[in-house]
């Protein structure tokens, strides 16, 4: 797991990615643009990528994640929007249903229990904060890198 | 042992009796208990072991729920609706809070040293998270839960 706890309160902005009932928080930094769905090539897909995007001259992978964020081989319904992701050796796009940004200071910042730790956990803390509404809501915070390495672990075992 | 730490062992001391799920109980000490969530509503979290993949939120704390009969058996379980909030020292001596995923609601019984019995399973998992055991009406054992131990369990 990659320690981003000096990297995060760095940030001053989180940028939230919903994905069916999980919501992945990301610093944005990290985030470095969102595209729409329907930029999507799908006639080209990258192994395991529901398709790729043209992004200044490259074909990028999109990637799709189910809410248990296992990789999908299909555009999940209400996902309209790719967000540009980057990592330590490049750039992915990953489909969720919607963007949006908090301050840090919004958000408490909870350390990921030890029991919950597995080698292939993307997740870096959790992170409670409170809507307009005043109702609490839990996100997942993690990190392009971490994401990726996740990514990355799934496509290394289906090949197996 | 002196005549007083006779007397207050077979008075007894008061433990928080939990069934885990049909058939599998345990205990925590009274004050290791700080509160009961009934009809929980726990939020899963992606990748994290099946015994402790839902957490809870509890006056803004993030408790991390371990289900023990997930992590005895190996395999999810479902039909828990109750959280037991405990408190406990790690081993920093830092205060932490986790949440134990229960089927029924808590109760308190009184135990003396008469009771002690061995661990359900002596050979299996219950050593590494009980303290000790003791045994309760119609023959249940009941494993004394250590904690701090229990909540540094890792999934692999």
């Amino acid at each position: 797991m990659i320690d981003v706890t000096e990297y995060v309160q760095d940030e001053c902005y989180i940028t939230s990615l919903i994905m069916s009932r999980c919501e992945l928080l990301l610093p944005q930094s990290d985030v470095i643009s969102v595209q729409s769905i329907y930029d999507i090539d799908t006639s080209r897909p990258h192994t395991m990528s529901v398709g790729s995007i043209k992004f200044r001259g490259r074909l990028l992978p999109v990637y799709a994640l189910s809410s248990e964020l296992t990789l999908l081989l299909k555009i999940p319904d209400k996902h309209a929007q790719c967000a540009l992701v980057k990592y330590r050796d490049g750039e992915y796009f990953l489909l969720c249903e919607g963007v949006s940004n908090y301050q840090t200071n919004q958000i408490s910042f909870h350390d990921l229990p030890v029991c919950m730790k597995t080698d292939t956990m993307p997740l870096t803390h959790l992170a409670l904060y409170k809507l307009g509404d005043n109702t609490e809501q839990l996100g997942m915070m993690t990190n392009g890198d971490a994401l990726y390495y996740s990514l990355l672990n799934q496509l290394e075992v289906r090949h197996e | 042992m002196s005549e007083d730490q006779d007397k207050s062992s077979m008075v007894g001391v008061n433990a928080w009796l939990l069934q885990i799920t049909q058939g599998i109980y345990a205990s925590v000490c009274q004050f290791e208990l700080v509160h009961i969530i009934d009809d929980a509503n726990p939020i899963t979290i992606p990748k994290a072991p099946d015994f402790c993949n839902q957490v809870a939120v509890w006056n803004d704390h993030v408790l991390p729920v371990v289900n023990i009969a997930s992590w005895l058996s190996g395999q999810a379980q479902v039909g828990q609706s109750t959280i037991a909030v405990v408190t406990y020292e790690n081993e920093h001596k830092k205060v932490c809070y986790g949440g134990l995923a229960l089927s029924a609601i808590p109760y308190m019984v009184t135990v003396n040293n008469s009771q002690e019995a061995d661990l359900p399973d002596k050979q299996g998992k219950w050593p590494s998270v009980a303290i000790s055991c003791f045994m309760v009406e119609h023959g249940k054992r009941v494993p004394i839960l250590d904690l701090a131990k229990l909540f540094v369990l890792r999934g692999n």
